[in-house]
């Protein structure tokens, strides 16, 4: 597999986490209570939109809102490929981490 | 915050803009009404927008940069599919970069003369000009109390420095002996005025001294061999004896003063030249004025300067900035434009030289579009746009060019020996390994790629993906016109330069074969070496010694060197009642009997001189130029005074010869009297073996003479030496001729297995249908003779109209006759027929069905 950077490896744990309403700022948010610091909204679109073009994460229009002028919000979700990726991290997290005691 | 979006409407796309900024607003809007009170302002919001910005470049770059990657996968593919093609233009593309940066190396450092000076934009030089009724003479020289007298009446100018060349001198050491021609006369001023670089000695009083002198680092290795010279002696001309009280380090080769050593300006007076007159112009006199002078102010207050000074002068005066006298100053003619043109015409035939290099790129990239229209076809289907063809191909272009580029350094290095001896340079290859020459080079290969890459990315870019997926690549030729048109240029632009060399050429021959009035070959000259009253003695020594030998013709003497015989009078010249110096310029010098004789002038009148000197003190000998000047039919017997003191009877009139180049000017009038004070003595020896003869010479030197080392040139090859300039001209522009051709004929020869290739199928077809193979090669090879002739026939009206006006400079020249241009032609074409010939025969001969069959 391709090792995903950081930010791109949060991001589409976000996504996962957010399950259906994952958009920009849900996913801003989300990443700021993982991190526990702020997150730029800039800062949040450099790795979806890679990860979008890797294909790991589907972008599709969300239901028309007021809000928005008829429009929807962009919505994200997970591709078999993201899918994939997201548990090969898993795994190798876990391989990692495997048999070692808890840091103090 | 309008003017925040606007500004990010930059970086993003239409729906993306609008969603970035509807998402940003939401997320300010829930900010504010968080409770935490902080409510984001306008800081906030442009560090949001910043970062938003950021992320759009950044996202532009990534994507960018592997779109990149995969280009120059694809522009690798290609070359090394065509191997042929690819080796041509890379090997063109680096002669071009080749020949350009070295022209741009070269011109840089042409501009860049006399800069290293640390006060060079406040140094003039000071020059005049004579008024006489009818004309203006131009001249560098200035009157000897020039310097002093501007430096007491104008409080603006600081410094003011007399040069003078002593020309070629002995130099003694203990008891070896040497010439020198490089030792300068200079006053105190000079090094403080110019910061040659000083090793030893102190820049304000090193000359102080009469009798001290400046050597530079080679002229202290020569005579005194790593010892320390501060202190040493040596004697000039056998009577001055300096001592050694600097040591300069060799001057840089951008400076317009050459020189090995400085003496005080004094030595001159030794040497008997007159410098306390206001007539005669005798040395350079440069200036250095303080730090807010006005120079346009100070250029009106001198031009009548000499005047104030002296009523009769006719002299005004001119400031020529020190920056500018290597470039636009002429001293052998101060009408022309100076080296300038040179630098300027050579800088741009090394840019023409790299266009036609990018044209053959030009040229192949398009002729093989079929091989890539599938390619661009397919990338256009699955969403390329058209700006992503043009840039994929421009970055080829560049890619090619980088590596064209490689090859530069290795082929620079390969030229450079040729080109530092023709172009009398020293350039090192590590004189381009600088900061400037580098940031050119990238610029240039940068700007070369673009350039030969515009027309294929824009040409390629627009085929239609329909077309050439269903056609099966066989489109219509596209673009042949301005292919044709390019190819045009190319050929044209080769022609031009071959003209030009041709020209050159001759002109250089027949200046150099020119009939000097006198007989130039096999005769030797001597150089005395000593102006002093000895020369004359040595002189009758070393002729009564060679009298005896029967091997030697004869030999006479002379007061210079017969190029440079045209020495200007100083004093009036005056024939009953007119003063002729005032109507035409004059050359007055002496000789010694034998001398015309030597030469092989022509005598027209009278006779030449005999007999013992003091009884023809009186008599003068005149050319036939001064006959016309004095009006008569028989020139014998008029007297001609000379000054207030000197008259003397006319003996004798001779044919004209050249005193100086003729490149300088026809013959001027000559008046000759006879004097024994010599300093060339001149030798013509008989038929027989010349080394042996020159052996004898030498050895009956050495029993004249013992003290002067035994020198000789011969006369003819002096001459030669006066076109060294145009000889570097010729030898450049030959040079430059061969890469053009080279490069156009790379052009040729890959169109020419281009359309071979392309027309393979024709070709069978129309062999099985009864064609020979000799129509075959002339209905290839007729396209090409078109292109070449067609390319003559725009190259020789500009290659006329150039060398008619480069003649226009030299009064005696060749007739500009129609054969240089039928020989040009013819050239032009024959080479083109053999470099197309390897594909056109090749094609013609080839067996028809191997090209059917292959469907």
């Amino acid at each position: 597999m391709k090792l995903l950077s950081r930010a791109e490896e949060l991001v589409l744990l976000a996504v996962w986490r957010l399950k259906g309403n994952a958009y920009t700022l849900s996913i801003l948010k989300c990443l700021s209570g993982i991190t526990g610091y702020e997150w730029q909204i800039g800062a949040v679109y450099v790795p979806l939109e890679k990860l979008e073009r890797k294909r790991y994460l589907r972008k599709y229009p969300g239901k028309p809102t007021a809000e928005r002028g008829g429009r929807g919000k962009s919505l994200y979700e997970l591709t078999p490929l993201g899918r994939k990726a997201l548990k090969d991290i898993r795994e190798v997290q876990d391989a990692a981490w495997a048999d070692l005691p808890e840091i103090a | 915050m309008r003017f925040g979006y606007r500004f990010l409407r930059f970086f993003f796309r239409d729906e993306e803009f609008r969603e970035r900024v509807e998402e940003l607003e939401e997320l300010h809007a829930e900010r504010s009404t968080e409770a935490s009170g902080r409510r984001p302002g306008g800081l906030w919001m442009t560090l949001q927008i910043l970062r938003l910005a950021l992320s759009s470049l950044h996202l532009n770059a990534y994507w960018s940069l592997s779109m990149i990657r995969n280009y120059v996968v694809i522009a690798r593919r290609s070359l090394l599919r065509h191997k042929v093609y690819s080796l041509i233009t890379i090997s063109s593309l680096s002669l071009g970069l080749a020949g350009f940066l070295l022209v741009s190396v070269w011109a840089g450092g042409e501009l860049g003369y006399d800069r290293f000076h640390e006060n060079a934009a406040s140094i003039y030089r000071v020059e005049e000009r004579r008024l006489f009724p009818d004309r203006v003479e131009r001249g560098v020289r200035t009157p000897g109390l020039l310097a002093a007298a501007l430096k007491d009446a104008f409080p603006e100018i600081r410094k003011a420095a007399r040069v003078a060349w002593t020309g070629e001198r002995v130099i003694r050491r203990g008891g070896e002996v040497r010439y020198e021609e490089n030792i300068l006369c200079v006053d105190p001023d000079f090094l403080s005025l110019f910061s040659f670089p000083l090793r030893e000695g102190n820049r304000t009083s090193v000359l102080g001294n009469p009798h001290s002198m400046v050597v530079s680092e080679s002229f202290a290795r020569r005579y005194f061999d790593g010892k320390d010279p501060i202190g040493e002696t040596l004697t000039l001309d056998g009577k001055l004896s300096l001592t050694v009280s600097g040591v300069l380090k060799d001057v840089p080769a951008h400076s317009h003063l050459q020189f090995d050593a400085l003496v005080p300006f004094e030595v001159v007076k030794e040497l008997g030249w007159m410098t306390d007159s206001w007539d005669f112009s005798m040395a350079l006199t440069y200036i250095g004025l303080g730090e807010n002078a006005d120079r346009r102010a100070l250029a009106d207050k001198i031009v009548r300067f000499v005047k104030t000074r002296d009523a009769d002068s006719n002299i005004e005066l001119d400031l020529q900035p020190l920056t500018r006298i290597w470039l636009h100053s002429n001293p052998d003619n101060p009408e022309s434009p100076g080296r300038i043109r040179y630098v300027v015409i050579f800088f741009m035939v090394g840019f023409l030289i790299l266009l036609i290099a990018c044209v053959n790129y030009m040229n192949l990239a398009t002729a093989r579009s079929e091989s890539r229209a599938r390619e661009i076809g397919l990338r256009k289907v699955v969403g390329a746009a058209r700006s992503h063809i043009v840039r994929q191909f421009l970055l080829e272009a560049v890619f090619v060019a980088c590596l064209a580029f490689i090859l530069t350094p290795p082929l620079i290095a390969a030229i450079l020996p040729a080109f530092n001896k023709i172009a009398k340079t020293s350039l090192l290859l590590s004189d381009f390994f600088n900061a400037r020459i580098l940031l050119l080079a990238a610029a240039t290969v940068v700007a070369t790629g673009f350039l030969s890459g515009s027309y294929p990315a824009f040409y390629l870019s627009s085929l239609e993906p329909e077309r050439i997926l269903k056609a099966r690549g066989s489109s219509a030729p596209k673009g042949a016109f301005l292919r044709k048109a390019l190819v045009i240029a190319q050929v044209a632009t080769s022609v031009i330069l071959l003209i030009a060399s041709a020209v050159i050429y001759l002109q250089m021959d027949f200046l150099k074969s020119k009939d000097l009035g006198f007989d130039k070959e096999r005769v030797l000259s001597v150089p005395l070496g000593i102006s002093n009253r000895e020369n004359g003695a040595i002189y009758r020594r070393v002729k009564d010694l060679l009298a005896q030998n029967p091997r030697i013709a004869r030999v006479g003497a002379a007061f210079t060197h017969p190029t440079q015989f045209g020495t200007p009078t100083l004093d009036g010249v005056f024939y009953e009642s007119r003063r002729l110096d005032e109507e035409t310029p004059l050359s007055i010098t002496s000789i010694e009997a034998g001398f015309i004789e030597t030469l092989g002038i022509r005598l027209l009148e009278g006779r030449m001189y005999s007999g013992a000197a003091d009884a023809e003190r009186g008599n003068v000998i005149i050319n036939e130029s001064f006959r016309k000047l004095l009006g008569v039919e028989s020139a014998l017997g008029r007297t001609i005074r000379i000054g207030a003191k000197y008259s003397g009877t006319v003996i004798g009139v001779v044919g004209d010869f050249h005193m100086a180049s003729p490149s300088a000017g026809p013959i001027g009038p000559l008046l000759m009297f006879r004097n024994p004070q010599v300093n060339f003595i001149f030798v013509r020896p008989g038929p027989g073996d010349l080394p042996s003869i020159i052996k004898d010479i030498e050895k009956a030197w050495k029993e004249a003479a013992p003290q002067i080392p035994f020198k000789f040139s011969f006369i003819d090859e002096d001459f030669n030496g006066l076109y060294s300039d145009l000889e570097t001209l010729s030898s450049m522009i030959r040079i430059f001729t061969i890469v053009a051709a080279f490069i156009a004929g790379f052009g040729l020869f890959a169109l020419a297995s281009f359309a071979a290739e392309r027309r393979t199928k024709e070709i069978g077809i129309r062999k099985v249908l009864g064609s020979t193979a000799g129509r075959i090669w002339l209905m290839l090879s007729r396209d090409f003779l078109r292109i070449v002739l067609g390319s003559c026939l725009i190259a020789c009206p500009i290659a006329w109209i150039f060398m008619k006006s480069w003649l226009k400079d030299f009064p005696y020249r060749v007739a500009l006759s129609w054969d240089v241009f039928v020989l040009a032609v013819s050239l032009a074409a024959a080479a083109a027929m053999i470099v197309v010939s390897v594909h056109t025969v090749k094609a013609s001969r080839a067996n028809p069905l191997s090209s059917i069959r292959n469907e």
